[in-house]
């Protein structure tokens, strides 16, 4: 994807966004079950994007998949999640950590084959 | 953090966005593994652990307790979080397992569950000597 003007304010655009979204789930939900419900609900959105024929301009690319998705879904807040986990229960945050790695995977690659599916019919 | 002013919580927004456009431009230095996602991973995950330390210790008055938990949410909220992402670990695992590259699918998660909590760790231990 060529870096332009116009890509950096979707990329800005849906990362604010994306960004805003989390905050708000965090706040509702707490720390854990949050990060949980972004991480996989938005690597199902990112999967969704890319299988989808219509996301795939840059533009769209920028805004819904770098932006959004990108914005929505952490990894610093897992990682600091796992930090803090691991004090408290042991190294066994790392099988749970590992169990939400591999539902993000999951669930990216559903809402990837569904939304690829759609497209061919 | 629902007591932070609505101006705090759209700072929030926009320092993701900032994140965010950082890593696009990460993201484009690839190798046998997507090392700029890895990398944006990493450091912001670094970023997390020495605000959280470096911002524990200032937080003596009530007044204080509102300024430095606005703080932490623009920088480990909205920066660390929109510069790192969960979505296109996931994305990039995917597509090394569907083309059946078991080795980088592993060794992609491995590292981004192993080393972004020890960034975590290392942030927090040297924000006292960063921050004399």
């Amino acid at each position: 994807m060529k870096i332009t003007l116009r890509i950096i304010w979707l990329t800005f655009m849906g990362g604010t966004l994306g960004t805003l979204a989390r905050f708000v789930i965090g706040d509702f939900t707490g720390q854990l079950l949050g990060l949980v419900l972004v991480n996989t609900i938005g690597a199902a959105a990112l999967g969704w994007f890319n299988g989808d024929k219509r996301f795939d301009t840059p533009e769209q690319k920028a805004f819904w998949a770098v932006g959004l998705a990108g914005g929505f879904t952490t990894m610093s807040g897992l990682a600091s999640a796992i930090v803090t986990w691991q004090q408290l229960i042991g190294w066994q945050v790392f099988g749970m950590a590992l169990a939400l790695f591999i539902s993000g995977l999951a669930s990216y690659y559903l809402a990837f084959s569904v939304a690829q599916e759609r497209g061919s019919k | 953090m629902s007591y932070l002013s609505p101006w705090i919580i759209l700072l929030v927004g926009v320092a993701g966005g900032v994140g965010a456009v950082l890593r696009l431009y990460a993201s484009r230095w690839n190798g046998k593994l997507p090392w700029g996602i890895f990398s944006v991973n990493v450091a912001a995950s670094f970023v997390v652990g020495f605000a959280a330390n470096a911002f524990a210790g200032n937080q003596d008055a009530e007044a204080d307790l509102v300024l430095w938990a606005s703080i932490g949410a623009l920088v480990v909220v909205g920066f660390a979080g929109g510069l790192s992402t969960f979505s296109s670990y996931a994305a990039q695992t995917v597509e090394f397992l569907r083309k059946r590259q078991i080795a980088r699918a592993v060794i992609n998660t491995a590292l981004n569950l192993l080393i972004t909590p020890l960034a975590v760790w290392c942030g927090a231990l040297l924000s006292p000597a960063l921050l004399k």
